[in-house]
Order: C-alpha cells, then structure tokens, then sequence
C-alpha cells in the first residue's frame, strides 16, 4: 500500500483509539505504524493533547431553565395599563440596548472571569477541531496548536 | 364584546410585536439559540456564553502571552456552545427532526453551507454567514451517535484574509473557496 495511503488509514484509526473504540488488532496495526512513523505519531500525540484539554477545560455547566410563569389573566383597566407601560417600556430598553456601539460597553469582570472566559474559548476552538478531526475533515488549526500549551513528555 | 375582543387583539400584538423582536439576533452572524431548541438546556453537558465585553476583555488579557489567540478573540463578537450527551446510537433519532429543521433554518436565512459530512450515523455541517461582503459568522453542527450532538456559533467580523488564513491553517479548501468575493455582496 502506498506510505501516505496508509498514513491516511492509519489517521482514521486515531480518534476512535482515544475513545477507546478500537478492536485489538486494529489498535495493534496503529500502535506498530506509530512506533515507526513520526509524522503519525506527531498526531497522536497531538489528538492525545486536544482530549486532555476538552476534559481539562470542560465546564460541564449546565444551562439555568428559568420557569415559565403564565401571566394572570387581566381583570381590570389598570393591569393592561401596567402591561401596555412594561411592553413599551421594555421595547425602548432592549432597542437602547441593541443600538449601542459594541465598543462603549462598560463591563467589569474579575480576573477568574476572564480566565474561565479565556478557558470556554480555548474550549469551544479545540472542540471544533475535535469535531473535524473524528469526521476526517483534517481541521487542524495552527492556531490551536499554538494556542493550548504544550505538554512536556519528557 | 366586540370592544373588547379589538381591545384584545391590539393588546396581543403590542406584546407579541417586541418578544418577537427581541428574540431575533441582533448580529447577523448570531444563531436564535432559543428558537432553534435544538438541545433542552436542561441536559446539556456544556454550554458556553461568552459575548463582546467579555471576548474584548479575554483578548486584552492575552495579549502579551498569545498575541494570535488575542487577535482572533479581538474580532469576535460571541461564541456560544451547546454539547448534548447521546446515549446509545439510537441517541441522536429524536433529535432528528430538530436537526432537519435547524439546517432548513439556516438555509433559509442565508447561511451558506461549506460542510455536510454524512458517515455512518454521524453528520457535520459547517455553515458561514456574510453580510456585506463580510464573514459575520461560522455555524458548527455535529452529531456524534452514542456521543454526543454540539451546536457552535462563532460570530464576528471576520475579513476575506482571516478567513483564507483560519482556512488555509484548518486545511479545509470549501473553507477557502467560500471566501466572498472582494468589494461586494455575493
């Protein structure tokens, strides 16, 4: 079989080995190409440091459900008075927002803000080269590798 | 009766007219998480939020030490992430009709497919929006069966040259190739 064609099936083999997927002798062809290939064991290395990240880095937070509250049915006048002031009233704040230049905002975050923002970032970038890489797409992002530090192995 | 039943139609649209508008994106480039509910949000094993302030402040912060990482997060206006576990391979069927809708939606309101990878149960679609000639967002959906389905939103401002280099980087030629053409629409 031609090198880069088994290098190409052998690429196919890695994903699904870190997930533990493998039959034996499918994980004992990667392991025995790999020993002697250092393109393809440069990407399993690679594969291996984006997972660590992902679970590393996985915030595992959960979406907060805010309950529905059915509004009561209005009895008088001054209930749809009230509600009519809140649409309108509402309306104008949310267009205030909307119209306000993205640059003006005045946000203060602490510094453990930032740098779970900074993580969930790093965490969404590196998923979508998770995604790419176990459907074949070959998305690797040098900026991905530059960006998730580098794990010393020896 | 007849005032009243006017009075109430009036009403409901007062109200209906600005929680219609409000859900809307205000970017272009910007998924309706909400209205797509591709995911209840009670289950889901992640999901991300970050929006400008934030991105602005996390670009700042890595400035001196990933000035490239700081770059990209400079030009983005949010980022948002939604994982949801699948159990078993049947996990993702009845998420089916949500993901067929999600697609239509997106084609219907002018996201341009890069990606459609269907192989053995899993599916990817990468979808990219422009606005003025502009790359204004990239749209991420993957469902893994027996793993788990991610919907991702990157939205922001991204020139022709940032997505060539992003693509070219990512080695993904439909990436390149849907780069608008300059000086106009599409």
């Amino acid at each position: 079989m031609n090198e880069t064609l088994l290098c190409d099936a052998i690429l196919d083999l890695i994903e699904p080995s870190l997930d533990g997927e493998l039959a034996a002798d499918e994980e004992s062809r990667l392991r025995i190409h790999l020993a002697g290939c250092r393109s393809c064991a440069a990407e399993m290395a690679l594969a291996v440091r984006i997972q660590r990240e992902l679970r590393s880095l996985a915030p595992a937070r959960q979406g907060v459900v805010v309950p529905f509250v059915r509004p009561a049915r209005p009895e008088s006048a001054f209930l749809i008075a009230a509600m009519l002031a809140l649409t309108v009233g509402g309306t104008i704040f949310l267009a205030q927002i909307r119209a306000r230049p993205a640059g003006t905002a005045q946000v203060t975050a602490e510094p453990q803000d930032v740098a779970r923002a900074t993580a969930e970032a790093r965490y969404a970038l590196a998923y979508i080269a998770k995604v790419s890489r176990h459907t074949s797409l070959d998305l690797r992002d040098g900026i991905l590798r530059r960006r998730i530090p580098l794990t010393r192995t020896d | 009766m007849r005032c009243s039943i006017f009075s109430g139609a009036v009403l409901a649209l007062l109200l209906a007219a600005p929680a219609a508008w409000a859900v809307q994106p205000a970017d272009a480039g910007a998924l309706p998480f909400l209205e797509l509910d591709l995911f209840p949000r009670d289950k889901l094993s992640v999901e991300i939020n970050l929006e400008g302030p934030i991105l602005r402040m996390v670009s700042q912060f890595a400035q001196n030490d990933d000035p490239e990482f700081a770059k990209l997060m400079a030009g983005l206006k949010a980022i948002h992430v939604q994982v949801f576990p699948l159990k078993g391979k049947a996990g993702a069927e009845p998420l089916r009709g949500k993901i067929d809708r999600s697609v239509r939606w997106l084609e219907e309101h002018g996201w341009h497919s890069t990606v459609r990878v269907r192989d053995k149960g899993e599916e990817t679609y990468i979808y990219l929006k422009e606005a003025d000639g502009m790359m204004v967002g990239l749209a991420i959906l993957s469902v893994q069966p027996g793993q788990e389905a991610a919907l991702i939103n990157i939205v922001g401002k991204l020139d022709p040259a940032q997505i060539g280099r992003v693509g070219r980087s990512l080695n993904i030629p439909q990436l390149q190739k849907a780069q608008p053409r300059p000086g106009g629409k599409p």
